[in-house]
């Protein structure tokens, strides 16, 4: 059981280079996934990618194999994609479906689109909303929501369809502090309560250090950096990759680089 | 933006904006038709309905009549009796 790319390699239609080369990745239930990387170096082509939008949805050229729980994305249909891989993007407005009065109807709507049982969309819409944390916004109109309230009412919408994974593209980018904060922690709830993988594409390294046992750094569409989040975070070679340490790792070397040693406890002391 | 004085004025006061503005939508609809196929938007069959909205006898006479009124007027109309 897991999400594995095997020697992917990907361009958009029209394009003369490849967005995606030589990604092998794998990703499984369980288990956080952090994807970083300067702008333009594929990480939200990779999102498409693992979900099956590309080039299931959007067109373009796969080489190479994508596969969710051993079948390959490009032998299923979209929406059997989205009962196994959920996919969440940037801008929470543009997630919504504008068809909804209120935040329970807009997480009911996936379900609904299934066909499924009433008994079973509604179990499954507080279940969502629960996981995520948001079930006192479930009478609220989901169009008058703050801009972290709205990823939240995305990814429960996501949540509903009981996906085994999760890939998430920026979750927190167009968010403030406080939204960012919200999200990650229903991110972190989410991956020790559920069970679901999650690959989560952030600029915030502070978030991946947060919540993700593994980070994968992209450069020019191809994997630069992998491994243990510690391990990778920490790597000097980050910044030449556009990618800015997590606040931790930037203060460790601002410690010791004015020659005082930096230490476990007292990290736990700052934090 | 000239949004006064004669038509041709304010049409190229338009133009400029004309692409911005198509560009930005036709790359919403694109990320929205994503978001929406994430959620199963082109699954097959029947839509669970959380709301079925009442249907009584007097509910479907009235659609009926609505329905016979509307052909009455375009015949009457067509007619010349309506005027």
């Amino acid at each position: 059981m897991a999400i594995e790319l095997s020697a992917v390699r990907y361009r958009y239609a029209g394009a003369s280079a490849a967005a995606l080369v030589s990604i092998e990745l794998r990703l499984e239930p369980g288990r956080v996934v952090g994807v970083a990387g300067a702008d333009e170096s594929g990480k939200s082509t990779l999102c498409l990618v693992v979900a099956g939008l590309a080039p299931g949805v959007i067109g373009g050229r796969l080489e190479g194999s994508v596969r969710i729980d051993g079948v390959e994305t490009t032998a299923t249909r979209p929406h059997e994609l989205a009962q196994h891989c959920g996919l969440l993007f940037q801008n929470a407005a543009t997630q919504l479906s504008n068809t909804t009065a209120t935040v329970f109807e807009e997480v009911a709507f996936g379900p609904c689109n299934l066909g499924l049982p009433v008994a079973e969309v509604v179990g499954r819409v507080w279940w969502a909303l629960g996981a995520v944390g948001i079930e006192s916004l479930a009478p609220r109109d989901p169009t008058r929501l703050s801009g972290g309230q709205g990823q939240l009412v995305a990814l429960a919408s996501v949540l509903a369809l009981r996906p085994r994974y999760l890939v998430l593209d920026e979750p927190t980018s167009e968010l403030d502090p406080a939204g960012t904060r919200l999200v990650a922690a229903a991110l972190a709830r989410i991956a020790r309560e559920t069970g679901a993988g999650i690959l989560l594409v952030e600029h915030k390294t502070d978030v991946l250090a947060q919540i993700a046992d593994e980070v994968v750094v992209l450069e020019r569409g191809a994997v630069a950096l992998s491994g243990p989040a510690a391990t990778v975070l920490a790597d000097p070679r980050l910044v030449e990759l556009g990618v800015e340490p997590p606040a931790e790792v930037r203060l460790a070397r601002a410690v010791r680089a004015s020659g005082l040693e930096w230490s476990a406890a007292l990290a736990e002391a700052i934090e | 933006m000239d949004t006064e004085g004669r038509i041709w004025r304010r049409a190229r006061g338009v133009l400029p904006l004309a692409a911005p503005v198509v560009f930005g939508a036709l790359a919403e609809v694109e990320e929205r038709t994503m978001a929406l196929e994430a959620r199963a938007f082109s699954a097959p069959g029947r839509q669970t309905l959380l709301r079925v909205p009442a249907d009584r006898p007097v509910h479907r006479a009235i659609r009926w009549a609505a329905v016979l009124a509307l052909v009455a007027i375009v015949v009457l109309r067509a007619t010349g009796r309506l005027g």
